[in-house]
């Protein structure tokens, strides 16, 4: 019983180290970087990309075409046809959570990772 | 042995069946209005009372995008115009006449640094227009001009529905509440359906009820320069938060940035700080202090105390962060956390 008694304790521990383990994994999220882009256009959200091929997706507007750049799990405005560029100066996104926008063309991207980091940005 | 085990493994996969069963779905949608993107986002309601909702929330924007815009025609702009022709004028849409008295009192509270009278000087600085690029910088005589006149909400009187200005140069520009207040209207909007857990974001104003299932509303806060967030902080049920940023609208003239943050005291944008985050239960009251302590500059606790609002975030031209201790208690910094992070009371 002793020896039982041991190694049900063991087990136990173990399955309890298990378990703080996967919470870390899943509760605990710092600066990560994200595997997916969820963007969002004048006619509603696109199906989530992917960022892990090198490519530029154009995106329609009301302005004319966002480029949307991905490079090493990045992705960037590589081009909009706004007047003040701001989302192109937004630079590269890597990290869940990372975000920008061309407001004016009404184009808009969030990275993320299966689960969101935040239930919403205040920006 | 074998059924001590047993009974390890079935407590266990009891655990894991528990942790694994289907949560309530989380509704999200977003759409465009205010000139930035607006997102709902629903809990435990079922798919057909969330789509409804949000469509009768996504026409609620639209109204309010046409009856409180202040440069293309609406109900603000009329207003305006009849202000300006004959001194006076009446406000039909009660939404607006509240946001228009709301407005006046956060404004005089703030001590005119939250100015909705000053839609002239958004204008002179090309503030007030869609497509073209904001700017160029206003010549001096022209900012003087405006600085002579001064119009501010002391210069707006409200009896009833009717308005009557004391000041040439008042034209009303709610854009620094006007998010705010419509986010906590839509989240009345959403209660009144049975709703209790919901976002409405706003860009830099969100308003939050409930909570996610067995967690509070987890929401990030832009940092100021760069796509990431600074900080994040759990939301409390009826809570609204509201962050005014240099990033938002600007444009850059001989490499100097100038954005839409306009001291009314210089007519030029304020200086010294690059963010302000307020949290409040009032959605409104979120969006014009933190314009206002934007504005305030360094002197930004005296502003907050007068204002009522406790719970502030301020991001200076180094990047060095300032908190409230009640906001202090409930942030957690992003990697990598600000070098210079300091609590400053309110006086």
């Amino acid at each position: 019983m002793r020896n039982l008694g041991s190694r049900t304790d063991a087990i136990i521990v173990l399955l309890a180290a298990l378990l703080v383990g996967a919470s870390y994994v899943v509760l605990w999220t710092p600066a990560d970087p994200a595997h997916r882009a969820l963007i969002h256009t004048a006619d509603g959200a696109l199906e989530p990309i992917d960022l892990d091929h090198d490519r530029t997706l154009p995106i329609s507007g009301p302005l004319g075409t966002s480029h949307l750049e991905i490079h090493a799990g990045r992705m960037r405005f590589a081009g909009s046809p706004c007047p003040n560029q701001a989302c192109v100066h937004t630079g590269w996104l890597s990290q869940v959570g990372d975000f920008a926008a061309c407001l004016p063309n009404r184009v808009s991207v969030t990275l993320v990772n299966d689960r969101p980091a935040f239930d919403a940005l205040n920006f | 042995m074998s059924a001590s085990l047993g009974k390890v493994l079935l407590l266990a996969s009891c655990l894991w069946l528990t942790a694994c069963a289907p949560e309530p779905e989380l509704h999200r949608q977003q759409f465009f209005a205010f000139g930035t993107l607006i997102e709902i986002s629903l809990y435990d309601v079922d798919t057909q009372t969330a789509r409804s909702a949000i469509d009768a929330i996504e026409t609620r924007f639209q109204h309010w995008h046409t009856d409180w815009h202040a440069w293309q025609p609406s109900g603000l702009t009329r207003i305006n115009a009849e202000l300006a022709r004959t001194g006076t004028a009446t406000v039909d849409d009660p939404q607006l006449l509240q946001l228009i008295t709301t407005g006046r009192t956060l404004s005089l509270a703030s001590g005119g640094r939250f100015n909705p009278a000053a839609g002239g000087l958004f204008a002179l600085w090309g503030f007030q227009r869609d497509e073209a690029a904001a700017g160029p910088v206003p010549e001096d005589a022209d900012i003087a001009a405006w600085l002579n006149e001064a119009p501010d909400m002391r210069d707006l009187d409200i009896e009833g529905a009717r308005l009557t200005h004391h000041n040439p140069k008042l034209q009303l520009d709610l854009g620094a509440i006007a998010k705010g207040y419509a986010s906590t209207l839509a989240i009345e909007l959403l209660k009144a359906r049975g709703i209790h857990h919901a976002i409405v974001a706003a860009a830099g104003d969100l308003h939050a009820i409930g909570r996610h299932g067995e967690r509070p509303w987890h929401i990030g806060i832009r940092h100021p320069r760069g796509a990431g967030v600074i900080a994040s902080t759990d939301l409390a049920d009826g809570e609204s938060i509201s962050t005014s940023g240099d990033y938002e609208r600007y444009f850059e003239q001989d490499g100097v940035r100038y954005h839409h943050l306009l001291d009314p005291a210089s007519g030029r944008p304020a200086r010294t700080t690059t963010a302000v985050t307020v949290i409040h239960t009032d959605g409104a009251t979120a969006d014009a202090a933190a314009t206002a302590l934007f504005i305030a500059g360094d002197d930004w606790p005296t502003v907050a105390r007068v204002m009522g609002v406790t719970q502030v975030m301020r991001v200076d031209e180094q990047g060095a962060v300032e908190l409230t201790p009640a906001m202090a208690q409930r942030l957690q910094f992003a990697a990598p956390v600000p070098e210079t992070v300091r609590e400053r009371a309110l006086p």
